[in-house]
């Protein structure tokens, strides 16, 4: 699998890059003017020098001297050329070539040999004199129109100072280029982190989502670069809400419509048992007249916990509603089947109503699920009381004086299809889990706890009181 | 009685007609809800059995057209629905009584008989095991001795045989006995329970005591 790319790099890369191309073919321009500079204001001064021993030289002969001309030359040439710091070297030879004076060996000036055109201007080339690179000023001196007495000068000197000269002005100006690549540096580095920010933003407001929230995102916000991802985004949850909502539907309507034949088997074994049948039948059939139930209970369960998948109902409209009352009502209903075990089920006395914010359907889901769980798990002869707490009247609370739930067991009652070890009764390890999602819908807690003289089980189930319900509810 | 059972699945139509017409009651069964909905126009039956899922037409629909027909027959709804909503509309519609899916047999006969109680006044009598109670003559007997009770104590026993083996809250009670008097306290219903108590206990008919939700006369041990 290729290493995924990283935005913010390719961007910097893309930056950078030509950045850095461009600040090293600046330096290089800035080097060559700074090398072309320094040869300028070099060569100007070798001319200078080549043109006064011109005129040192045309003065002499001017005075006469055509013999031994080498020592009149020498004798200015070195006065004129000794208070250097620069160390020149010179040579001057006739139109035939011959030297005629001169400190030192120089060549030509490349393509012209000893031409016999008029008096030059001063011509500059680089040359390598006894292993020494030099820079040499060359200069054709002709005598009033007489070129067979024409002769050359050639000033040179070694190019070190040149260079000295271009490398200081470099040292002044490089540390500036650097200083100002640096700062466009941390102006791109910065630039572009901050222009991905809000796709950072974006995936931290994702990222910050409840996992059930599949609503879309707020594409109001967004930048516009980023509209397209967002409604994407927007779109694919879209789609996965309406999947899960069609897989939850089947899931529901599945579990919903096979209680029919159920009904149909159950009301038929028990016709089947009014009948004179033998004790062996009577026992089988009460054997999956047992079953039947069972299988009814779960898929009852099944049908709820679909209904309640919480990743579907992030936005359960939640509505004003007695809790005292309706966990009465509930409650009456459980009654008969309460006795029918031999439970002793009753209700603490609601004195006012005790409004919260909750969806009733599901609400009386979570309280037959107590309920059931309570009267499920008790022994016969026990005693379950649900209601409303007196203290804390948001809260529900139901106990019973069954075996109770172990202290490490508690923890994982409420995962689906759980079932406590030992715990002997034929539930289907869902009924605290709907409890536990249903409360979870509503922004309530669910907490367990000893019954009361620490025998049994206390559930209590604490709703937010109205307005903070309202308040959650909206969000 | 006669019975019209509206009802698609034909293993659970088949139990329930046969365990009616054990009961002593004729039963006519509509597998579908246009069906059903013609069979009531005739206007012949004393109580329906009602599924609200149903093929051609929902019981939803039947019930409603029904009751728009200002049809008072008793309607047991048939839901498989554990929600409440579900409950709620459909006493909304007119039904009179909802059994949820699965359910007891015995459930059903009771429920039907009350349904049928209720909407023809308490009937001639009404037998719970050896108590008997004459609604004409506002008499209650014991194994046929007759029982001593005020006429506010045979209200309150009244309303505890119409809804046998169902709670009734106090509140309820309360409701019942609103025709003698306004002011039905708390207090005095625990009275009259406590001494319909008394009288009946030798038979061995239980008044149970709901904590923090009413009274519950249990069911014959038979039924």
């Amino acid at each position: 699998m290729p290493r995924p790319r990283s935005l913010r790099k390719q961007l910097l890369l893309r930056l950078l890059i030509p950045l850095l191309g461009l600040s090293v073919i600046g330096a290089t321009i800035m080097c060559y003017l700074a090398f072309r500079f320094s040869n300028d204001v070099f060569d100007r001064e070798l001319s200078v020098a080549t043109l006064e021993l011109r005129h040192e030289i045309l003065e002499a002969l001017g005075a006469g001297a055509t013999v031994e001309l080498d020592d009149a030359i020498t004798k200015e040439a070195d006065l004129l050329l000794v208070d250097r710091t620069n160390p020149i070297v010179y040579n001057v030879i006739d139109g035939a070539g011959a030297a005629i004076a001169g400190t030192a060996d120089l060549p030509l000036p490349p393509g012209s040999g000893m031409s016999t055109s008029p008096e030059s201007d001063v011509r500059f080339y680089d040359s390598v004199v006894d292993g020494r690179q030099m820079r040499v000023a060359s200069l054709r001196v002709t005598r009033e129109g007489r070129t067979e007495s024409a002769f050359q000068i050639q000033v040179a000197e070694g190019i070190n100072p040149r260079e000295v000269l271009a490398g200081e002005m470099l040292a002044v100006t490089i540390p500036q280029v650097l200083l100002l690549v640096v700062l466009v540096v941390l102006a791109v580095v910065h630039g572009v982190g901050g222009g991905i920010r809000p796709l950072n933003e974006l995936g931290e407001r994702i990222a910050a989502r409840s996992p059930n929230d599949l609503g879309p995102l707020d594409v109001g916000t967004a930048p516009v670069e980023t509209r397209y991802l967002v409604s994407s985004i927007n779109r694919l949850m879209q789609r996965i809400k309406r999947f899960s909502e069609s897989q939850q539907r089947c899931a529901a309507d599945a579990a919903h419509v096979m209680q029919t034949p159920l009904t149909g088997m159950k009301a038929q074994i028990e016709l089947g048992l009014r009948q004179e049948v033998s004790e062996e039948t009577r026992r089988v059939f009460g054997y999956v007249l047992q079953a039947v139930d069972r299988l009814s209970h779960m898929l009852r369960e099944l049908s709820v916990l679909a209904r309640n998948d919480p990743v579907l109902l992030m936005s359960l409209p939640l509505a004003p509603i007695d809790l005292c009352k309706l966990t009465q009502d509930v409650a009456t209903e459980w009654v008969p089947i309460a006795l029918r075990k031999g439970i002793d089920l009753g209700c603490t006395p609601c004195p006012a109503e005790v409004v919260i914010q909750a969806d009733a359907g599901r609400l009386k889901n979570l309280l037959d699920s107590l309920l059931d769980n309570a009267i499920r798990y008790t022994p016969s002869g026990g005693r379950v009381t649900i209601g409303c707490d007196p203290e804390e009247a948001t809260t529900l609370c139901i106990s019973d004086n069954g075996t109770g739930i172990p202290l490490e067991e508690r923890g994982r009652v409420f995962d689906r299809f759980y079932r406590v070890p030992g715990s002997g009764a034929e539930g289907s390890g869902l009924g605290l889990a709907i409890v536990k999602e249903i409360a979870d819908l509503h922004n309530a807690t669910v907490e367990l706890s000893d019954g009361p003289g620490n025998v049994g089980t206390e559930v209590r189930v604490r709703f937010p009181a109205m307005e903070t319900a309202s308040a959650s509810s909206a969000a | 009685m006669r019975v019209l059972l509206i009802e698609d699945d034909p293993t659970l139509a088949d139990a329930l007609s046969r365990a009616l017409r054990m009961a002593s009651h004729s039963v006519d069964w509509a597998p579908d809800g246009e069906t059903g909905d013609r069979a009531l126009n005739g206007r012949v039956h004393d109580a329906v059995v009602l599924d609200v899922r149903l093929p051609k037409m929902p019981g939803w629909e039947v019930l409603r057209r029904l009751r728009a027909r200002k049809d008072n027959v008793p309607v047991l709804l048939l839901t498989v629905c554990d929600t409440l909503d579900d409950r709620v509309r459909g006493l909304d519609l007119g039904a009179d009584d909802y059994l949820t899916k699965p359910f007891e047999l015995p459930e059903l006969e009771a429920r039907l008989r009350a349904l049928y109680r209720r909407s023809h006044g308490a009937g001639p009598e009404i037998e719970h095991g050896p108590l008997k109670f004459d609604n004409v003559g506002r008499r209650a007997y014991v194994n046929g001795e007759p029982l001593e009770l005020s006429a506010r104590e045979l209200s309150v026993l009244e309303v505890l045989l119409l809804r046998i083996g169902r709670v009734i809250s106090k509140d309820q009670i309360g409701h019942h006995l609103c025709d003698f008097d306004q002011d039905i306290g708390v207090n005095a219903i625990e009275v009259y329970m406590h001494r319909l108590r008394r009288k009946l206990e030798p038979a061995g008919i239980v008044i149970r005591t709901i904590r923090g939700l009413g009274y519950l006369m249990e069911k014959p041990q038979h039924a």
